[in-house]
């Protein structure tokens, strides 16, 4: 087992200790006392039985004593749970979103998503959970802390944890969730106060950057080099697109690597429009809650599946109408809060964060 | 005492020739046969997907299915395990050949519906194998509401399986309870019947009432799923966790159904081995009942994490302690039951013992996942895959074996070679404890459960489990092989090879078609040995 990383991780491995302790000590009694009437009353040892019937006094004792054993059992289960569900007051609230397959932790007050949770040394972390209505239940867990919570479509859940050490832990999905359950792992990085903040500034920047169509659209420009577009890709999309591209993963995934079939069309511009609004109705969803650039990064990346040279290209036309529409070119304005039904269509980002 | 009087009618395995005569039989006991291949033909099936799944975690990444593949492998061996292996294993198998003749009945109440119980479950097997054929189903066994709702797989025809398997199940449970309360001889009151009789007993309430609940359940995925009636649709205002609700509500006494039988059966065995009356005949009989009544109010430890009310699991948290209660009774009456007797450690025997340890831990570990802090760490963990490996195959697996061996001669008339069914069943219990007790401790170090790949710190837990498989399986091959050879070589059987007091022991072996020329006069106890001796 990890050491105890937290309050509740003590608390529930005390739990384990007192139950476990009690269940152990009572199999080996059972087992050996089983193993020692086996050996004594043998055929050989033993020829004739006695013939005993039973025993009130006996009974009544196994009844009772056990039941006072469960009860402690259950008592020691439920102080822990308590301290599981008491938030303290001062707790920083991370909204969590679940989905087929990869977590978002959005900083409401920040209006930041990420797809990693940061949380500061000393810190109570209170995650406020959902999944959106068209996906399935999924689950929260972070075994070092030994906190674990359902994200239910439709419904809200916390849990609460306190960071005592920097590091990174394991967050797995532990919810059945389809194909890609095994894989809808991510962590929890825990900083000192001082690194944390300077993580959620860069974050916050980043968020706010204006966008400059031209380098935007150019493959090849300093500002889409520096966000890595294969990895973003590596972490949001391949589980459907596939990690060449290829598609079909799950139901009409697009191939890249085709011009045939396409909804909107290969051109970065519109590669960019399908990552803000989604496809209505498919598995296809809005990506919207990464910085722009991110965007951009992604659109070259799946454009560049195509490997022959008639790839249709935005007209500066469309460009201008892009940048319109979704109006890049001004700062982007930090949300204050982002409200969980607007997270719950929302779908996050860092890769190269922290 | 001797009321089989027929000894020149031929048995019951020589009373008609040919596949007709077997296909339309209403013998109860050809009826147990008819069930016993099919079900063994379920069970090495899945041992075969189960196989498959140790071998993909033998190492870290795939292996050879990818994701897809192998969540469609365990959704298959987990709802063949369940339904078509684990639910009927005991009761329809032992339950029809000696409920019957262990009350003195020539039959149960209703012959022709315990056929037809037969062509259900043989149906509900098609249809789960029809899904197999038509490219597998990724839901998991639990079928859990949006994902069964919302996956390409052909999700209706597994659910369609379980449905009509639950036919199958609820009427031989019908018919046991009227068969109990109609057909005992009027010389066997209520604790004068067999302890094997009362769990089937306790068992079949179980069926009849909470297998119509996951009937409606399955129902109502399928009817949301071609017909968006949305009651466990969120986007509709329905409620994904009302369907945990109504699957458990069925599924965790379900659980009982899979190991009150074997329960009983270990009540039959203990006492015939060591030639001493059970101890507690009563309070081992009432546990079942109080198991069956308990074990119905207690679904909600399933969900500690889905989201109820914190009351809800505190509630549920405590009724599940108290089941552990009837549990432990029986355990400690049958250590009672040891002490002073006079033991033969012949292998039915053996099995008894395995179940009462490989029980006991998985009842154990039951007991972190009642307590509500820990559950929280440990659920969906293979923590969990362990413990009902313990309790269900461990307890109902470990006795529909441990009853193969002890009623193999009255069955068959045939005894088998007891040393290589010693060895077989050496090789089983050893390869049981390396399966799945490391995936207690890879779930306490936190690796989640139906994960098709993981992280390479839990490399040496899956390790050793994947070789466990292997030995397991090996000691299963070596039972069943030297079982087959002594259907065919093995010496003639006695009418009563282990000195059982209850009323099979007194016809011949096999049966007859009419086992009771008249009605057996019952004038001692199931496990009366001692007043035998004395007596003459
Ligand atoms: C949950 C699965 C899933 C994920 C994750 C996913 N996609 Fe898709 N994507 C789809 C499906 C399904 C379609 C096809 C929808 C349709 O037209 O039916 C699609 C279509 C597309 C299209 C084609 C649009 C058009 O004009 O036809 C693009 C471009 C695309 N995805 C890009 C991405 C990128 C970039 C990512 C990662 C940020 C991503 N997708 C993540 C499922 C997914
Ligand atoms: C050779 C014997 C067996 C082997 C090797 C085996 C192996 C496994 C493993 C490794 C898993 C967990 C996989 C995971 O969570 O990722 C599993 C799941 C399961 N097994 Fe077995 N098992 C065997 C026998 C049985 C028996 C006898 C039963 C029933 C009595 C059973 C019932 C189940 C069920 C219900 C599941 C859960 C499926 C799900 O999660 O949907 N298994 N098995
Ligand atoms: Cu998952
Ligand atoms: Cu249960």
């Amino acid at each position: 087992m990890y050491s105890g990383a937290s309050e509740i991780a003590r608390e529930v491995d005390a739990a384990f200790y007192w139950i476990g302790g009690i269940c152990v000590a009572l199999l080996i009694g059972i087992t050996a006392v089983m193993v020692y009437f086996v050996i004594r009353y043998r055929r050989a040892r033993s020829p004739q039985a006695a013939h005993i019937e039973g025993s009130l006094p006996l009974e009544i004792g196994w009844i009772v004593v056990p039941t006072i054993l469960v009860l402690f059992m259950f008592f020691k289960g439920y102080e822990g749970f308590k301290l599981m569900r008491t938030v303290p007051e001062d707790a920083q609230v991370v909204e969590v979103v679940g989905q087929r397959w990869f977590w978002t932790f959005i900083y409401p007050e920040q209006g930041i998503t990420s797809d990693r949770l940061y949380a500061p040394v000393g810190k109570p972390m209170k995650l406020e959970m959902t999944a959106p209505v068209d996906d399935v239940v999924h689950s929260l867990y972070l075994p070092a802390f030994r906190v674990k919570e359902d994200c239910v479509p439709g419904r809200k859940s916390y849990l609460w944890f306190q960071p005592e050490q920097e590091g990174r832990y394991h967050i797995f999905c532990a919810e059945y969730c389809g194909k890609d359950h095994s894989r809808m792992i991510t962590e929890l990085v825990v900083l000192s106060p001082e690194k944390y903040q300077a993580w959620l500034q860069r974050k916050v920047e980043d968020r706010n950057k204006p966008v400059v169509m031209a380098q935007a659209m150019d493959p090849e420009s300093a500002e889409i080099k520096e966000r890595d577009g294969a990895a973003l890709f590596k972490t949001y999309c391949v589980s459907c697109h596939g990690a060449e591209g290829l598609g079909g993963l799950v139901e009409n995934a697009r191939n890249f690597t085709s011009l045939a079939d396409w909804k909107r069309s290969p051109k970065i511009t519109d590669i960019y429009r399908t990552l803000e609004l989604g496809i209505e109705g498919t598995q296809m969803r809005s990506f919207s809650n990464l910085p722009p650039w991110d965007r951009f990064a992604l659109a070259h990346h799946v454009a560049a599946f195509y490997k022959g040279s008639d790839r249709p290209q935005a007209s500066p036309e469309e460009v201008e109408q892009l940048n319109k529409d979704f109006r890049l070119g001004e700062k982007q304005e930090p949300r204050r809060t982002i409200p969980i039904e607007q997270a719950k269509k929302a779908y996050v980002e860092d890769a190269g964060g922290g | 005492m001797d009321a089989a009087a027929g000894a020149a009618a031929p048995n019951y395995l020589r009373a008609g020739k040919g596949l007709a005569s077997w296909l339309t039989t209403t013998d109860h006991k050809r009826i147990g046969i008819l069930y016993l291949i099919a079900i063994l033909v379920f069970f090495l099936f899945a041992v075969c997907l189960g196989l498959m799944i140790r071998l993909e975690l033998f190492s870290p990444g795939e292996q050879f299915v990818g994701n897809q593949g192998y969540n469609r492998i365990l959704t298959l061996h987990g709802i063949t395990m369940i339904f078509l292996f684990i639910i009927p294993s005991v009761p329809a198998v032992f339950g029809n050949f000696f409920l019957p003749i262990q009350i003195g009945a020539n039959d149960v109440s209703f012959p022709r519906l315990n056929l037809a119980s037969w062509y259900f479950y043989i149906g509900g097997g098609l249809f789960a194998l029809g899904s197999v054929i038509l490219g597998g189903v990724d839901t998991g066994w639990t079928f859990y509401i949006p994902y069964s709702a919302d996956t390409a797989d052909n999700v209706y025809l597994p659910i369609l399986a379980a449905f009509i398997l639950g036919w199958s199940s609820i009427l031989t449970g019908l018919n046991f309870i009227v068969t109990v309360h109609r057909l005992r001889v009027p010389s066997m009151p209520w604790f004068r019947m067999p302890l094997f009789v009362w769990a089937l007993y306790a068992t079949s309430w179980i069926q009849i009432l909470a297998t119509p609940v996951v009937g409606i359940t399955l129902l109502l995925i399928l009817l949301e799923r071609f017909l968006g009636i949305g009651i466990f649709d969120p986007a509709k205002e329905g409620d994904p966790v009302l369907y945990q609700h109504l699957f458990w509500i069925y599924s965790h006494p379900a659980v009982y159904i899979m190991v009150l039988p074997a329960m009983g059966i270990v009540s039959e065995i203990v006492p015939v081995f060591c030639r001493k009356t059970i101890f507690g005949y009563k309070f081992i009989a009432i546990s079942s009942l109080a198991i069956a009544g308990i074990g119905s109010l207690v679904w909600g430890h399933h969900m500690f994490t889905s989201g109820m009310a914190d009351l809800e699991r505190i509630v549920f948290s405590l009724l599940t302690f108290l089941v552990a209660i009837p549990s432990g009774v029986k355990v400690f009456n049958w250590l009672a039951t040891m002490y002073k007797g006079s033991i033969r450690l012949a292998t039915p025997f053996l099995y008894a013992l395995a179940f009462i340890f490989l029980f006991s831990v998985g009842g154990f570990t039951g007991l972190l996942q009642g307590a509500l802090s820990t559950d929280i760490h440990i659920h969906d963990t293979s923590f969990i895959v362990a413990h009902f490996h313990y309790t269900m195959f461990g307890g109902g697996g470990v006795m529909f074996f441990g009853a193969l061996h002890y009623w193999f001669p009255k069955m068959f008339g045939r005894t088998y070679c007891e040393s290589v069914a010693r060895w077989a069943f050496a090789l089983f219990f050893v390869g049981f404890n390396c399966l799945y007790f490391p995936l207690f401790l890879a779930g306490l170090a936190g690796m989640p459960r139906r994960y098709a790949d993981y992280l390479p710190e839990y490399l040496v837990y899956h390790r050793i489990s994947s070789i466990g498989s292997w030995i397991l399986v090996a000691g299963i091959v070596l039972m069943l092989a030297n079982l087959l050879r002594a259907l065919f070589k093995g010496e003639r059987a006695g009418r009563d090879p282990w000195g059982g007091a209850t009323l099979e022991w007194t016809v011949p072996s096999p049966p007859p078609t009419h086992q009771f020329a008249a009605p057996p006069v019952v004038t001692r106890g199931p496990y009366e040995y001692a007043r035998e001796r004395a007596s003459g």
